[in-house]
């Protein structure tokens, strides 16, 4: 009885002093993983600063004023072009312009299609022979 | 087993007994060793007296040893500690007010070398710049030679050069991150932002105010920051605004051949300096000399006299004082004489003018005659309080005394009175004017950003809020009729004030240099914003006339900084004119304020 006694305590020591051994390797090696992501995230925030101040010099108003110049077609807004909402006109009445357009091709009346056996040789879109 | 343990004991046990029987030093030993394990009580002080001395002695080697550690003078430097004081250190970012970026910290490789460590420095020195062309071979050489611990071969390399460097392989040479300050806009505010050097000290502008602020201080003390602990600074100015302000100045000075100039934009009623500019400027990436007096802030370096724009201030005071309301007239028949000196008006009327027609004929006679109403003592008192006598501070660290005259007599107020004899910095002059517009309350400017509110409180009044109203009328006035004309951009009912002051050359006041001066409020009505623009001896253009007085150059830059800016600065234009801009005046009895004034002609 004592035997076994002795023999589950060392097995407990051995088992406890492996498992603190985990522990400890454990704790280094995530230590180390911190250490390191510590070290990428300073190397991304370097980046990010980097790439702030590269971002601030692209769109330096120098630079955009100048490329505006050579590649937009637009001119300087004139005082004259800024206008309170109230003083916009009224809204126009819907208009439907491909609708329209589409009425004024005449496709809407009635077609004349050689099977309706009607023949209107002033209406008939191909030259008669 | 725990037999076995048992049995262990046992065995010892007997061996201690039989050590015992044998005499000689063997039982001196095994004594020793049996009082050391017995278990009799007068044994124990014995044994706790060894394990005190035990205790005792390995202190002592501690402390010992704790001692030489305090007291070698010599510790082995390493290259951490080294480069600790010698690499730049981070500075906080500086924003504009909408949070652009104008100057920030970028990471940088830097190349040093432990002296000491370098085998063959002629050797290290040959390879070291044929890979750094830029670095001088001979100092290079002196530099190793030396027996400092750390040295700086070259700061700032760019990848490819560090991966060169790197492959050549010499022990002693390596690389250090360091801190490089960039201004990504290059010279736009570069005289508010100032620079910082290699090390990342501030040499002038607001980088040295930071420095002030205890920046310096902390990296003094070892703190060592790095960019995520330091708050930006955020200025007051607006990027887009001061590229607006520096490209139309830069237009203006080109157009009129000015030699120099400066426009700045002020927010009458906070004090912020929203943008501004002085040419010629500098890239703060590559610095020039600071001593160099070719790019100085004309703002607030340089003091000029102020010309014509100075009579506002000489007018506000006499309406101040009571001295004159604006139904008064003054006599400008003929030319002012005092003494030897007789002052005369540029546009010359030879009439009696009421007092809104001195300020749009810019009369020289009817200001000095309004400054002499009030006496040598109350001008000076009211300049002092409108703070033109003494130098203005500001965050920006380079700033300059007023030129005040010594012995100030009759004629000096006079002179001063309409803007000569006087020179105070153009800020100064903002400061003032900005004072009779807002309302009466003189506030000091400022670069950083600050909010509405507790400015007015703290500021000190120094006009009454009728005489404010009365100078926005009358600037108003000469944006409609008079000199201002040139910049009365249409919907921002702009007020304006002109002023020519001929430059002193040799002591002598010269015909053909001059130094103009144009200063605009807007609105009117409710000011909100204040525009400085001057320029320092432009000419006169076939198209101007041959005139190279202010209305015709710093009005028409000023004029053109309001175009531009005002929808930048977010001012709806009003396609029709305030029905009743000037309630105050009314109430005073000067209805006719609030009607927009006609004709006038050409003065």
């Amino acid at each position: 009885m004592i035997r076994i006694m002795n023999i589950l305590a060392i097995a407990a020591l051995i088992g406890s002093a492996i498992y603190a051994y985990t522990i400890k390797y454990e704790t280094i090696f995530h230590a180390e993983t911190i250490v390191k992501l510590q070290h990428e995230i300073k190397s991304e925030q370097d980046k990010i600063g980097v790439l702030r101040a590269e971002w601030a010099h692209l769109i330096r108003p120098e630079r955009i004023q100048a490329l505006a110049d050579k590649f937009l077609d637009l001119q300087t807004i004139a005082l004259t072009q800024i206008v309170k909402a109230d003083a916009l006109p009224a809204k126009a009445p819907r208009v439907d312009a491909i609708g329209r357009k589409l009425e004024a091709l005449g496709l809407a009346g009635p077609t004349n299609t050689p099977g309706n056996n009607i023949i209107d040789p002033a209406a008939s879109a191909t030259p008669g022979r | 087993m725990s037999d076995g343990f048992g049995a262990d004991l046992d065995k010892e046990a007997n061996g201690n007994a039989r050590r015992r029987a044998p005499g000689g030093r063997l039982r001196t030993l095994a004594h020793l060793f049996s009082g050391l394990f017995s278990v009799r009580s007068e044994k124990s002080a014995y044994r706790i007296r060894l394990a005190a001395w035990v205790f005792l002695a390995v202190y002592a080697v501690i402390a010992a040893k704790l001692i030489d550690f305090g007291l070698r003078p010599d510790l082995p430097q390493t290259v951490k500690r080294a480069a600790a004081d010698a690499i730049a250190a981070a500075r906080p970012d500086i924003l504009d007010r909408n949070g652009e970026i104008l100057a920030t910290d970028v990471k940088v490789m830097s190349v040093f070398a432990e002296p000491r460590r370098i085998i063959d420095k002629d050797e290290a020195v040959e390879l070291l710049t044929a890979v750094l062309p830029d670095v001088d071979a001979h100092e290079l050489r002196e530099k190793l030679g030396s027996r400092k611990g750390f040295v700086w071969v070259k700061r700032g390399i760019t990848p490819k050069q560090q991966q060169e460097v790197y492959r050549l392989g010499l022990p002693g040479v390596g690389f250090l991150p360091e801190n490089k300050r960039v201004y990504p806009n290059g010279p736009i505010a570069a005289h508010v932002l100032g620079f910082a050097n290699l090390d990342g000290t501030g040499i002038s502008g607001l980088e040295k105010y930071i420095d002030g602020q205890g920046l310096a201080d902390l990296h003094g003390a070892g703190f060592s920051l790095t960019p995520e602990n330091l708050q930006p600074i955020r200025t007051s100015l607006d990027l887009k605004v001061t590229y607006a302000v520096r490209d139309e100045l830069a237009k203006g000075i080109a157009k009129f051949k000015a030699k120099a100039g400066a426009a700045a934009i002020l927010d009458v009623n906070t004090g912020e300096i929203i943008g501004m500019a002085s040419l010629p400027d500098f890239d703060p990436n590559t610095p020039p000399d600071p001593h160099d007096l070719e790019y100085i802030n004309r703002l607030s370096v340089g003091v000029y006299e102020m010309g014509s724009t100075f009579k506002a201030i000489s007018i506000a005071m006499a309406l101040d004082l009571g001295k004159v309301t604006l139904r008064s007239r003054i006599d400008a028949r003929d030319s002012l004489r005092y003494g030897r000196f007789t002052i005369h008006d540029f546009h010359a009327t030879h009439r009696v003018l009421s007092v809104p027609e001195v300020f749009t004929y810019s009369s020289n006679i009817g200001a000095a005659r309004m400054a002499l109403m009030a006496g040598v003592e109350a001008h000076k008192a009211f300049l002092n309080k409108m703070g033109q006598l003494s130098r203005l501070r500001t965050e920006l660290p380079e700033s300059a005394e007023p030129i005040v005259p010594k012995n100030w007599g009759e004629l000096n107020t006079m002179t001063i009175a309409f803007g000569q004899g006087l020179n105070v910095a153009p800020l100064q002059a903002m400061m003032a004017v900005g004072a009779l517009a807002n309302g009466g309350y003189l506030i000091t400017p400022t670069f950083l950003k600050r909010g509405e509110e507790d400015v007015k409180t703290q500021s000190p009044r120094v006009i009454k809020p009728e005489t404010s109203e009365a100078m926005r009328y009358l600037m108003r006035l000469n944006a409609e009729i008079g000199t201002a004309k040139i910049a009365d951009i249409q919907g921002y009912f702009v007020g304006g004030k002109t002023g020519t002051a001929d430059k002193i050359i040799h002591g002598h006041y010269s015909k053909d240099k001059v130094f103009t001066t144009f200063m605009a409020i807007l609105p009117a009505d409710k000011p909100r914003y204040l525009y400085l623009a001057l320029l320092d001896e432009p000419q006169g253009l076939p198209e101007t006339g041959g005139y190279h007085t202010a209305a015709y150059n710093a009005g028409a830059v000023a004029g053109k900084m309001i175009e531009r800016t005002g929808p930048l600065l977010g001012l709806p234009p009003r396609p029709d004119l305030p029905v009743q801009p000037f309630p105050l005046l009314a109430k005073l009895g000067y209805a006719e304020a609030n009607q927009p004034a006609k004709g006038g002609g050409e003065h």
